[in-house]
């Protein structure tokens, strides 16, 4: 059985389902600690697809009759808010764009992470501030106590992303969901985040899904692919096979300028 | 002809009393004309102040600047105002808004420099700007919001063109772009380089994203160029740890890159 599988997935604006849908016909399958990665521009709906596995919505978008979002077995579309308890957060962690967002920029870092530990794990106090040093350490945060009595606005964007992967990994998930999770770091940051993501689903057997409008950032990760444009899957296939063997014309756009102006073209130069 | 650029041993330091730090150190800098360069660095490596110190825009500790044959790191008041006015020198910045003026339409805002001088065919000459970056002349009584990103970047390159500038400096051109605009402004810019011979400086954090179009790179790294040479070379060969890094950190499509476990060495290694 899939660790996430999705069918037929639409989503509209009209609760009644009669208009134009933002998202259609989006399948996809992810195993346990497999990775899929979904490429696609803004507007592509590929953040929508992975918020509506989030159940996470705006509340004036639905999703459509024939959609089933299966997560373990489990229908995720009918479940309400209480239903939803141990699968958000717990089972699904999920890192965005814009780290310094999520956290409270008047509380110490460790502080929102051992919150979560208590909340959410029941740890006593001692136990969530030992925890939340282990978990510093794991997603590579150089001095862990230090950083956990540090505020958001001390650390740079790469080790705010660490801190929110640290909080998103804290209740071992079996899915992690990053969207667009390195977009605004610098290269060798992103380059970091990356590995470590690439790491930790190593270490933890962790599924990933990795969002991004950069085929390159995908295909680094990610041995399944689909490409987004305007709401459907235009393309799908191993990494290898999109990047090889590009069949829409939109893939190819992506691939062909990598291939005339970026290190690929350098390198392809000094070898002929 | 001369260089266009030529920073030798350029030293910038910024903030006063105990908060004054030195932001960049013994910097070299050449761009021929009709080259293109990319200085290549991330953020904190003083690639902002390197740009501003070109447009005569900090005090400097040491060193020369001379850009289009001007020693700029000397001029003041009055006479930085006329080398900007002269416009041998333009700046294309990663948002074509920091340029463009949104209540403006195009066509004002491509012609504006021409109606500070007080020129003559003023609407012509913007017509035929607008057709030399690929857009359309009608596009000229647009405001800024009604048209695309990439129409506005190429709206933005129009405007600098209009003062037949010897140098651009584009900070970032294509990074708010999405891919398709990318490759149409990327292409753009090397056709500038090839009927115009103008020169270019590409200041930006992605190597990967701009390295196929330039000819040389600097790599800057906490102040100090790390590493410059042929493209081809620096990439293929890098032999700072830095560069070696870089270089192995942007994602590529070929499996050229560096593998996870030497990217951790180096960052272990520059820690």
């Amino acid at each position: 059985m899939p660790l996430l599988e999705v069918q037929n997935l639409a989503i509209h604006l009209d609760p009644g389902h009669l208009d134009e849908p933002l998202v259609s016909g989006v399948d996809l399958t992810l195993h346990r600690g497999g990775t899929l990665g979904v490429v696609g521009e803004s507007g592509s709906g590929k953040s929508l697809t992975c918020r509506s596995v989030l159940g996470i919505l705006p509340p004036e978008l639905h999703t459509g009759p024939a959609t089933s979002i299966r997560f373990d077995g489990v229908e995720l579309t009918e479940l309400d808010a209480t239903g939803w308890g141990p699968y958000r957060a717990d089972r699904i962690g999920a890192v965005f764009q814009d780290p310094g967002s999520y956290l409270d920029p008047s509380v110490p870092v460790g502080r929102q992470l051992a919150e979560v530990l208590r909340v959410r794990g029941g740890l006593r106090k001692r136990e969530a501030r030992d925890q939340t040093v282990e978990l510093f350490t794991e997603v590579g945060l150089r001095e862990p106590a230090r950083v956990a009595g540090q505020y958001p606005f001390e650390l740079s964007g790469g080790m705010l992303q660490r801190v929110l992967i640290a909080i998103a990994i804290c209740r071992a998930p079996d899915l992690l969901v990053a969207d667009e999770a390195t977009t605004a770091l610098d290269v060798t940051v992103q380059a970091e985040v990356l590995d470590l993501l690439a790491d930790l689903r190593e270490r933890h057997g962790l599924a990933l899904v990795l969002v991004s409008h950069d085929l390159a950032v995908v295909a680094q990760v990610c041995e399944e692919v689909v490409v987004m444009r305007s709401g459907r899957i235009v393309e799908r296939g191993t990494a290898a096979q999109v990047l090889r063997a590009p069949q829409h014309e939109y893939t190819r756009c992506l691939v062909e300028a990598h291939g005339r102006f970026g290190i690929e073209h350098v390198r392809e130069a000094r070898h002929v | 002809m001369s260089d266009l650029v030529e920073v030798r041993d350029l030293a910038v330091s910024l903030g006063r009393g105990r908060a004054r730090r030195e932001i960049l150190q013994g910097v070299d800098l050449t761009v021929r004309p009709g080259e293109i360069v990319g200085l290549i660095g991330e953020t904190g490596s003083g690639k902002t102040t390197l740009a501003r110190s070109l447009l005569g825009l900090n005090r400097i500790d040491r060193g020369t600047v001379s850009v289009t044959g001007t020693e700029v790191g000397s001029l003041r008041g009055e006479a930085l105002r006329a080398f900007r006015r002269a416009g041998s020198v333009q700046y294309i910045f990663q948002d074509p808004l920091q340029s463009l003026d949104p209540d403006l339409p195009l066509g004002r805002s491509v012609g504006e420099a021409l109606e500070v001088r007080g020129a003559s065919g003023i609407a012509n000459r913007v017509a035929g700007a607008l057709e030399r970056v690929g857009l359309d002349s009608a596009l000229a009584a647009r405001l800024p919001s009604e048209v695309s990103g990439g129409q506005r970047q190429r709206a933005a390159i129009a405007r600098a063109m209009i003062t037949e500038p010897r140098l651009l400096l584009c900070d970032e051109p294509v990074s708010a772009l999405d891919a398709s605009s990318r490759t149409a402004v990327l292409e753009l810019l090397l056709r500038l380089r090839d009927d115009e011979g103008v020169g270019l400086l590409f200041i930006s954090h992605d190597l990967g994203s701009v390295a196929g179009v330039t000819d040389r790179i600097a790599v800057l790294h906490h102040g100090r160029i790390v590493e410059a040479g042929a493209t081809a070379q620096v990439i293929g060969e890098p032999s700072h740890p830095y560069t070696r890094l870089l270089v192995g950190s942007a994602p590529t499509l070929d499996d050229a890159g560096l593998d996870r476990t030497v990217r951790a060495a180096l960052r272990a290694q520059l820690a």
